[in-house]
């Protein structure tokens, strides 16, 4: 069954490009305690600007880097203005950052004009390959390869080096961390900024895959928050299976009918959280959360 | 006897002139809201219809985040089954308009019955993340199951009002005020019934309900329910007057919006919601006419500027200025209660039941103890508990005989609040069974043991913030004793006179009757330390454990907290964790050492007292250091 075979691949390049914008949400979520509600409002932002920039000047890669950068700084400034004042609040965090998602997402539109537009797949990454007999672009077998790098890094990165342990415990215990002298603040900013590096990263990879049209905001947010309620809260691991599932249900599910997508998001989501309220992968809760 | 009459003369004077600014307030609104058709322009008829609909859906939220401290994203969910469910059995069913609308809440209704098994399950972050993304998985399949739904252009309802009476929009408006009067008054009754209280409590400190009795679980599933129907009532009345139901019915903003009415109005006030949906919904339909581009950056920046100025809403701000205006009214200063609070210093039992003079013992031993059971009160085998690699309690195996006086001492550290959790149900053991009065409760919630005749104290005080000193009774009341009332939605709490009086009879023992409408973070460290006690001896326990009574109370408030033991009942087991050494010997028969989550020593205090282990652990290695430390207990005597 070749043609199975080619949407799971497809699916599983989706799933990688869902990894690569879920990581920056769930990092922030895990260790900051954050759900961002722009995260959809960042990725429409990073799809027309990385259009804009591709096209203009830089290419490719200078879309993924001017993209990068706008939401870091922009996820610091944020941080810095906004989030900081809210520190483990999350009622304040959600509504305000759901303000800032109304105003990114219609300067967008005023800028942009909000007309559906995909950027144009880049030269070196346009052709196809042969795996198992079955054509796959090379475009999406790239977005397998970056998410697979990006998992590794991110891996080494918060379990290894442990950096992220030590930033989730100077959270949960501000006083000890600060009498030890770790600037929370500044912490808690450079973190949120690198998550915002990683969805302006996914933005630009989704330009030639999924770009952007309206309501993709609210696409994009639902698929990333369906991703983390199922791989776990907080937990990279997680994301990356549930990122890799919903993947392959997505692409098969809007392959072969596409009317009931979400309906098998639905299913399994409704499953999992019924037998393990945290998600797969996600840590246990005491009582006293 | 004059100490405790005279809290009732200054909150009566008080009460009268507030309800009076309230009913005049309430005619007021009553009387707008009735002359909104013929006596303004027809463009605000449908601000106000709107105002009014999306007012019952705030009233709805507010249940949940105002009242049971929930902070739900989903309520579009029900909103939206609401009124696709009045849309797809009208037009693709044909069911007559009323029967399809009954079935279009009672859909909504299921829908929130099914999430809410999930989603209450969590708390904070956890809820507000899986609210907002069941809402958001239903808004996309909507929007993608195009032949049955209208997918992104909804579904037009071919005119969706009852019928021809309905199409005159000031009689459709009337129609929905009468809806919303009809929820807002039903919201009310609930929120002032002792389910409403029940709520309240779970808001301020849900651990503290778990030990006190009540199954948490489905007091918030009830209150995640209600919003929902309400949530679904405003859907079908969107739906009617507008004609259609769309896929905004069920998106991320409709939830938003209902947050930000609720905040803005006021969390947990009654008139707040509905200000913040009339305030909303008419800057909405004003702004996004003149600048339909801004709009939605304007409305942005009200979220933003909402959450970081106005966090507790306009209601409880002029709540709090109109505070501000009254004269000063200081309740624990005036001097009859300083004569109380000496008095209960000087001795509780006195000071508190005047008349008879009854020790707090014989008033709580009123009511039949569970005493009676045959065999040992608790029994604890092979109890280990390891929170990762650290293993707090090693292999506790102990059985407290009813009846029996238990202290526990050792060093910080040792593990006895951790003892305490397990045993209360707070943690689960790593390995071990816990039997309470012959029930195996290994595995039972905390609640579960408390209706077994558990209750506790907490080392920290573990009490209801922002109820008043007669409400956190109330609350304990209503778990155990008035166990029948909790879940009574009709009936006002203050109709239940028994409650009442029997918080009063118990709040005379601890001698806090005087500040029974004393919110409790404005009571003394001290004071709280007494209702804290009050609270565990309220369900009338048959095993009651007491963590550290004494910690941080000075001299005299220990002497009194020594008073309050001495009283209690006969037949009461009790565990003490205790620091002051002299507190335990006096009151207990029997002293269990932990050390290192280990009991090192079982026996009678005489026993404890010399053993040169507990010496050894108390007062260093040494007997030079022996005497110094008998000087202290001495001088605390």
């Amino acid at each position: 069954m070749p043609h199975l075979l080619g949407d799971i691949i497809n699916g599983i390049a989706f799933g990688a490009l869902l990894f690569i914008l879920a990581s920056g949400f769930s990092l922030a979520l895990g260790v900051i305690r954050v759900i961002n509600v722009a995260h959809g409002a960042f990725y429409i932002l990073t799809v027309y600007l990385g259009i804009t920039i591709a096209t203009a000047a830089g290419g490719f890669l200078g879309a993924i880097v001017v993209d990068s950068l706008t939401v870091a700084a922009m996820a610091i400034i944020l941080q810095r203005i906004l989030l900081n004042r809210f520190r483990l609040a999350p009622l304040p965090q959600v509504l305000s950052m759901y303000g800032v998602n109304l105003i990114i997402v219609q300067a967008v539109r005023l800028i942009w004009g909000g007309y559906p537009e995909v950027m144009a797949t880049p030269p070196a990454l346009s052709g196809t390959l042969q795996v198992f007999g079955t054509i796959v672009p090379a475009y999406r077998a790239f977005l397998i390869a970056v998410a697979a790098a990006l998992a590794v890094a991110l891996w080494l990165l918060i379990d290894r080096i442990r950096i992220g342990a030590l930033v989730r415990a100077s959270v949960d215990d501000e006083e000890i961390a600060r009498s030890i002298g770790i600037n929370i603040e500044r912490l808690s900013m450079m973190l949120f900024g690198f998550t915002g590096l990683l969805v302006g990263l996914g933005g630009a990879l989704g330009a030639p895959l999924i770009g952007g049209y309206q309501g993709v905001e609210f696409e994009i947010l639902t698929l990333t928050l369906v991703v983390v309620v199922l791989g776990g809260i907080g937990s990279l691991a997680g994301a990356f299976v549930g990122s890799l599932f919903i993947g392959i249900l997505w692409n098969i599910g809007t392959a072969y009918f596409a009317q009931y997508s979400y309906f098998v998001l639905f299913a399994p989501m409704i499953l999992v959280l019924s037998l393990r309220p945290t998600g797969l992968l996600g840590r246990k809760l005491n009582i006293g959360e | 006897m004059s100490t405790i009459d005279t809290a009732p003369g200054l909150a009566a004077a008080d009460r009268p002139r507030r309800n009076w600014l309230r009913d005049a307030g309430l005619a007021a609104a009553i009387a707008v809201a009735v002359a909104v058709p013929w006596t303004l322009p027809s463009y605000w008829l449908s601000i106000a219809t709107l105002a009014l609909i999306y007012g019952i859906l705030a009233i709805g939220l507010n249940l949940l985040m105002g009242y049971t401290g929930l902070d739900s994203l989903g309520q579009a969910a029900f909103f939206g089954l609401g009124s696709y469910g009045l849309g797809i059995l009208t037009v693709k069913d044909g069911m007559a308009w009323w029967p399809a609308a009954a079935a279009a809440v009672a859909l909504g209704t299921a829908g929130a019955a099914v999430m809410g098994l999930i989603a209450v399950r969590l708390r904070g972050l956890y809820f507000l993340l899986v609210t907002v993304a069941m809402g958001q998985v239903l808004w996309g399949a909507d929007y993608r199951w195009g032949t049955f739904t209208g997918g992104a252009n909804g579904l037009e309802l071919a005119g969706g009002r009852p019928g021809d009476w309905f199409y005159s929009d000031a009689n459709f408006y009337y129609f929905t005020l009468a809806v919303f009067a009809a929820v807002a008054v039903g919201m009310y009754f609930v929120i002032i019934s002792p389910f409403g209280l029940t709520l309240r409590g779970i808001r301020e400190r849900e651990i503290r309900s778990e030990t006190l009795g009540y199954g948490t679980y489905s007091h918030k599933y009830l209150a995640f329910v209600l919003a929902g129907t309400a949530a679904a009532v405003a859907g079908i009345l969107n739906a009617a007057y507008n004609g259609i139901a769309s896929p905004s019915d069920l998106s991320i903003d409709q939830s938003f919006t209902a947050m930000l009415m609720v905040i803005l109005g006021g969390a947990g006030t009654i008139a707040g919601p509905i200000a913040g949906a009339v305030v909303i919904t008419a800057l909405k339909y004003e702004l996004s006419t003149l600048w339909v581009n801004y709009w939605p950056i304007i409305l942005g920046v009200i979220y933003i500027l909402v959450t970081v100025y106005l966090p507790n809403g306009v209601v409880s701000g002029l709540g709090t200025l109109a505070a501000r205006l009254r004269p000063v009214k200081r309740v624990d200063e005036p001097k009859p209660l300083t004569e109380a609070a000496a008095g209960a210093l000087v001795s509780p039992s006195a000071a508190a039941s005047p008349g008879d003079g009854r020790p707090a013992g014989a008033l709580l031993s009123r009511r039949a103890f569970h005493g009676h059971l045959p065999g040992p009160a608790l029994e604890l085998a092979g109890v280990r508990k390891s929170f990762g690699d650290l293993r707090v309690l090693t292999a506790i195996d102990c059985t407290v005989e009813a009846g029996e006086r238990v202290g526990i001492i050792g060093l910080n550290g040792a593990g006895k609040t951790t003892l305490f959790h397990v045993i209360s149900g707070i943690e689960r053991p790593t390995a071990g069974r816990i039997v309470l009065f012959g029930t195996d409760v290994t595995k039972a919630a905390p609640s579960r043991r408390a209706r077994l005749g558990l209750s506790r104290t907490f080392q920290v005080t573990l009490l209801y913030p922002r109820l008043t000193v007669q409400e956190n009774m109330e609350v304990a009341l209503l778990g155990s004793t008035f166990r029948r009332y909790r879940l009574c939605l009709w009936r006002p709490l203050r109709a239940h006179g028994d409650v009442e009086a029997r918080s009063r009879e118990l709040l005379e023992v601890v001698g806090l009757q005087p500040y029974r409408d004393v919110e409790v973070r404005h009571l003394s460290y001290g004071h709280q330390r007494q209702l804290e006690i009050a609270l565990a001896l309220a369900p009338e326990p048959a095993l009651l454990l007491l963590d550290e009574p004494t910690a941080g109370l000075s001299q005299a408030e220990i002497a009194e907290m020594r008073r309050l033991l001495a009283s209690l009942p006969g037949g009461l087991t009790v565990l003490v964790v205790e620091h002051h050494l002299e507190v335990i010997f006096e009151f207990v028969e029997r002293v269990l050492v932990l050390h290192q989550g280990d009991i090192i020593m079982d026996g009678p205090p005489s026993d404890v007292r010399g053993d040169l282990r507990v010496q050894d652990l108390y007062f260093g290695a040494g007997a030079a250091a022996q005497p110094a430390g008998q000087a202290t207990i001495a001088a605390q005597d």
